[in-house]
């Protein structure tokens, strides 16, 4: 199954957004005092939920926390192994 | 600091573990036979793509296994 270029590239901006937000987690669980990690942080909270909002709202939902119609809309798309993430390279 | 013996040796900084060992002798506050983690302190981070691919968003931490040239046949 394939999603488009503009789709894929939000995901995978969504995607790399949260994993700098569980480093920061992991920086600040020890650090907790960090005002520059904790600035960092609070920025991405901020881009992740503005990425998620427009991917949801343009394409599909991101986790099962959703109203759905019948029938159950959460299998209507590729699951995560059947993307092909290498379409437009990073 | 728990009471009994302490491990109480002479220390400069510049000593090392022994003449031919390049391993610095620590400070007497570290305790023998304990293992330390140096505490990280932030600097740059690497902005979230080019973090995704490394693998981390510390450039401190980014140690990528190097490929080398088998040297031994096993």
């Amino acid at each position: 199954m394939d999603i488009s270029r503009d789709r894929l590239e939000l995901l995978k901006e969504i995607m790399a957004v949260d994993f700098s937000l569980v480093e920061l987690n992991l920086y600040l669980d020890t650090h907790p005092m960090d005002q520059r990690a904790l600035r960092l942080h609070n920025e991405y909270v901020m881009k992740s939920k503005m990425l998620r909002e427009k991917y949801e709202e343009d394409y599909a939902p991101i986790t099962h926390r959703f109203i759905s119609d019948c029938p159950w809309e959460w299998i209507e798309d590729p699951w995560p192994w059947e993307i092909d993430y290498e379409m437009g390279g990073r | 600091m728990a009471k009994g013996y302490t491990y109480n040796h002479m220390y400069k900084p510049e000593m090392l573990v022994a003449p031919h060992y390049e391993i610095p002798v620590m400070g007497p506050e570290f305790n023998l036979a304990t293992a330390y983690i140096p505490y990280q302190v932030l600097q740059k981070v690497y902005e979230p793509m080019k973090g995704l691919m490394k693998g981390t968003i510390f450039p401190e931490l980014y140690r990528p296994y190097v490929k080398m040239k088998k040297d031994r046949e096993d």
